[in-house]
């Protein structure tokens, strides 16, 4: 073995080592990035098993972060309150939920059965039939074509909740009248903070096994959610609404856009 | 042909020189040895009501950082504060663009240079609760910068009325104030926080109280009252998750007003079935000598991890060398829980006798609620002490003040509790609310 050749083995050798020790240097520069890239990795091969558990979901998951508050709500009859303006319809309001009901004096005809919200959009600003009209916005995921629902929007978010909506009752091409509950004098309770992204919530529910199988999850959306009732105030948090249809039935799941945890 | 020889010779050298050199790098800098995944990010599990797990991530970042921005402009001094922004998670924004290219010498002013770079105008300041090294505030990317090793600061100075804003590292204590380089680096969210177009100023002057800088307020200021949804952990969980990785077996006795559990490897936990403190101990597992403050706060963090609590408003407090203590605290928006019976602290002993101790509350705040009274109007901070000196408090004896919460059971409801914001002092070491001193409840 001559020298030379020794000396081409150690070369390959010393060469070898330096892109060992070069990977190991990025490695170590990025190391928060490849726990990131480990995260991806584990989001991955969870949305591979979803789909291996034959369960279908929106095509653009958004992975982009969103912020929210903890907010509140007092559980009071605001709406009972302020009923005296819509005193030429009739009126009927549950203590229980804080329900108002109102049957219009004269119905109203839909211009368009398939886009109710164009008619409705000019009436809910009409302050002697609606109260506090112009914070609500037409919701067509929860709408039917015997009801359209409007949920109230708050701090840029739609109230996902039996509370801060509208349900307009629509028969045979008129509006009828609708009930109405109301998220009034809302507080903010602490600064804003961090949510999880809709394909992190969506990791989080399967994670639960809270999606059955052979399933398809029709949407997934961000908004605030009732989490608990203290002291005649109910707390609400943003929250990661899912509409999963499986079978012949339609499942609603929560997801805590704080924390991640499944909310009844 | 002389040529062509040699070139093999010459990049056999240069390989060689690359491996000892990048072999080099990598030792220097401890964190590729050890396990940066457990270093950096722990994953904390955490029980809700309904009885699920999550795990949310709790970066060692997460916990050391700063808890307060102050802005000097107009010849005063303001805390920035948002009762809806997270102030500190904007600013985060922009130092976590930082590239820390490189770091000049530190030079140790004098206390009047001192003082008066604490008052230079358009200079903002993101102070840490207590000294810190760049180690735990990873935020800062400055791996290969051997100059900030070690070095210890607890105000991250900005100077704002230069071509570009200038960086330096403060350190109240030795007044050694270091200037950092960067490479590249965001300001946009700190120039908006500092114009105060989303946030409130309260003006306030830094300045020595004995021994310390002392953030000292002008005025009256009205501090927002908070109420939470308080929840009681059992003891249990945490005979799991504290002693439960020794193989011996768990026995437990009642002992006056407390719960004692303990092992036959020298394992203890005592738990007071009356305020539901906990006094958890161990032989130390510190083995290094390596005492150094970067080495006890990522001790401290590791071992803070091991109550696998959820521990987003938890922050570091403060450092005691003399008894290896590192206190973490509960901040809600720039202000601490100094309640008794660590509610709402975490108060870990890291050696020193030969066991390690962590003090903290089984009881731990799970949400928000509305508050029966909004805010408080406290007192600037000069009439505090001055009402303390008139009682007969000699001022030598006033350690520290600062605003933070105690804790009230709520009228209406025993699971809410409220906390009250008053002034609490530094008093026979430890945290007192003033008016505890002033009504004679402490001697």
């Amino acid at each position: 073995m001559n020298f030379k050749r020794i000396e081409w083995i150690f070369l390959i050798a010393f060469i070898a080592l330096d892109i060992f020790l070069i990977g190991a240097y990025y490695n170590q520069s990025g190391v928060q990035t490849e726990n990131n890239s480990s995260n991806t990795q584990t989001a991955t091969s969870v949305l591979r098993s979803l789909k291996d558990d034959q369960i279908s979901y929106p095509k653009k998951l958004s992975n982009k972060p969103n912020a929210g508050f903890y907010i509140s709500s007092a559980d009071d009859d605001y709406l009972l309150s302020q009923s005296g303006q819509l005193a030429d319809n009739q009126t009927d309001y549950s203590k229980t939920d804080h329900k108002l009901t109102v049957t219009f004096d004269h119905k109203i005809k839909l211009n368009s059965l398939k886009n109710p919200q164009k008619t409705i959009n000019k009436i809910i600003k009409d302050k002697s039939r609606i109260l506090e009209g112009d914070e609500y916005r037409y919701d067509p995921r929860l709408s039917t074509d015997n009801e359209v629902v409007y949920t109230q929007m708050v701090y840029g978010k739609r109230v996902t909740s039996d509370q801060g909506c509208i349900r307009f009752v629509v028969a045979n091409g008129y509006v009828t009248g609708y009930s109405q509950t109301y998220l009034q004098d809302i507080q903010i309770l602490r600064e804003k903070k961090a949510t999880i992204s809709q394909k992190r919530a969506l990791i989080w529910l399967y994670q639960y096994n809270k999606l059955p199988a052979n399933s398809k999850v029709k949407w997934i959306e961000l908004g605030y959610s009732k989490l608990l009732s203290v002291n005649g105030s109910t707390v609400y948090i943003p929250a990661w609404s899912f509409l999963i249809n499986s079978g012949n039935s339609t499942l609603y799941r929560k997801i805590n856009a704080f924390n991640g945890a499944v909310m009844d | 042909m002389k040529i062509k020889d040699n070139i093999l010779h010459f990049v056999l050298g240069a390989a060689v020189v690359l491996s000892v050199g990048l072999s080099a790098i990598l030792w220097v800098n401890p964190t590729y040895l050890q396990n940066n995944s457990k270093e950096t990010t722990s994953s904390v599990s955490k029980s809700n009501g309904s009885g699920d797990d999550q795990t949310t991530k709790t970066k060692l970042s997460d916990i050391y950082k700063p808890t307060s921005v102050i802005y000097n402009h107009g010849g005063h001094s303001y805390v920035q504060s948002s009762v809806k922004l997270d102030v500190i998670e904007k600013v985060r924004q922009d130092t976590r663009t930082w590239k820390v290219k490189d770091a000049g010498s530190t030079k140790k002013y004098s206390e009047k240079k001192y003082q008066s770079l604490l008052r230079r105008d358009q200079m903002a300041f993101l102070t840490f609760s207590d000294e810190i090294t760049s180690s735990e505030v990873t935020d800062l990317q400055q791996k290969t910068v051997q100059a900030l090793r070690g070095k210890k600061f607890n105000r991250v100075a900005i100077q704002f009325n230069k071509k570009k804003p200038q960086v330096y590292l403060l350190n109240d204590a030795d007044r050694h104030v270091t200037k950092i380089s960067l490479s590249q680096g965001t300001f946009t969210n700190l120039r908006k926080i500092v114009a105060a177009k989303e946030t409130k100023e309260t003006p306030i002057d830094i300045k020595k109280l004995n021994d310390q800088y002392v953030i000292f307020y002008l005025s009256s200021v009205n501090v927002r009252q908070y109420s939470y949804l308080a929840t009681k952990d059992s003891a249990s969980i945490f005979v799991t998750r504290l002693m439960g990785s020794s193989n011996s077996s768990v026995n437990s006795r009642r002992e006056d007003q407390q719960m004692i559990y303990y092992d036959n490897s020298g394992q203890r936990m005592a738990v007071s079935s009356k305020t539901g403190a906990v006094d958890y101990s161990s032989y130390s597992r510190d083995s290094t000598a390596n005492h150094s403050l970067s080495s006890e706060l990522k001790q401290g963090f590791s071992r803070l991890q091991d109550t696998d609590r959820q521990l987003d408003d938890v922050r570091y407090d403060e450092y005691n060398a003399n008894n290896r203590q590192v206190t973490y605290r509960t901040y809600i928006n720039t202000y601490p829980i100094l309640a008794d019976d660590n509610y709402g602290t975490y108060q870990l002993s890291l050696g020193g006798t030969g066991s390690e101790h962590i003090g903290f509350s089984l009881y731990f705040l799970q949400v928000p609620v509305p508050s029966s009274k909004e805010s408080v109007e406290l007192s600037p901070t000069q009439q505090v002490l001055d009402k303390l000196t008139q009682s007969g408090i000699s001022q030598k004896k006033i350690n520290g003040i600062r605003i933070g919460y105690q804790r009230a059971v709520n009228d209406t409801s025993k699971q809410v509790v409220d906390l009250v914001p008053t002034y609490f002092v530094l008093y026979n070491g430890s945290w007192t609310p003033y008016q505890d001193i002033l009504n004679g409840k402490v001697s």
